[in-house]
């Protein structure tokens, strides 16, 4: 059965084929003008399918980058050590600490504790 | 030059005259490379902390001042030590222990994970923990030989 040719629908896609296959000339058979269509309605099936992808790795290249505080283990290494220097200014000796801590239990024990808690 | 991985709870015998202190101020006081885990440093601060400003109602507080002084010598301790980071293989680490040991808290699985990863690049280094509960200890029994742990105050 042959394809019955609607001449609106030509018009139409005609400026579609034109904007994408290319050229229609004016002396195509119906047949050929029906197969042009169908084949730009693929491509434009195509186009859109190809700018979606394109969408999609626009997307992923837009993918959250981490700042280097959060990704380097190391970032504020110096200012503990700043800290830790201003810290351990006129430190006292290891007797004066224990002179302190006479009076407390077991560190270790209080730690294993804390970690209990945990 | 001998080396030692001091856990947390051996590094604490430093600051309070107990069963164990000495051995960990022997090595504090001759020559040897002592490691440390990064972490140690909340760990211990976090003691200091609850003394002073959080004490539990069985706890005798410390000072202000008292906690500037043991705070002030714990870091000028560690500034004579060598810091480990907790690095991301060190995660990887953990999550293997876990596959043939039981360690229940995150710290002392940090503290193992630290320690066998620097045994790696130092297989002489030494584990000092005095882990009241064993739990670390046995854990790392299961990896390294009996010789190349000591456990200051015994458990």
């Amino acid at each position: 059965m042959k394809p019955i040719l609607n001449t609106q629908q030509i018009d139409t896609s005609s400026s579609l084929l034109s904007e994408g296959l290319g050229m229609v000339e004016e002396n195509w058979t119906s047949e050929r003008r029906l197969r042009y269509e169908l084949l730009d309605k693929w491509q434009w099936h195509i186009i859109f399918y190809l700018d979606v992808l394109e969408q999609n790795q626009a997307d992923s290249v837009k993918k959250l980058v981490l700042p280097n505080r959060l990704i380097n283990p190391l970032y504020g290494r110096e200012v503990l050590n700043q800290r830790l220097q201003e810290m351990a200014t006129g430190a006292p000796s290891i007797e004066q600490v224990w002179e302190i801590t006479k009076k407390l239990p077991s560190l270790s024990k209080l730690l294993s504790e804390e970690r209990d808690n945990e | 030059m001998p080396k030692y991985f001091l856990e947390t709870s051996a590094f604490l015998k430093r600051y309070k005259e107990e069963a164990g202190s000495n051995i960990v101020n022997n090595l504090f006081n001759n020559r040897h490379e002592l490691f440390y885990l990064n972490l140690a440093i909340i760990e211990i601060r976090k003691v200091f902390y609850r003394l002073w400003k959080y004490p539990l109602q069985q706890d005798d507080p410390i000072t202000e001042e008292e906690f500037n002084a043991l705070s002030s010598r714990f870091a000028e301790d560690i500034l004579q030590m060598q810091r480990i980071e907790f690095t991301e293989e060190m995660i990887g680490q953990a999550i293997t222990i876990l596959g043939k040991a039981w360690v229940p808290n995150i710290f002392d699985l940090a503290q193992l994970s630290a320690y066998l990863i620097a045994k790696k690049e130092y297989p002489d280094v030494i584990f000092v923990c005095s882990d009241e509960r064993s739990k670390l200890i046995e854990g790392v029994k299961q990896f390294v030989r009996e010789g190349d742990i000591i456990v200051p105050g015994g458990i």
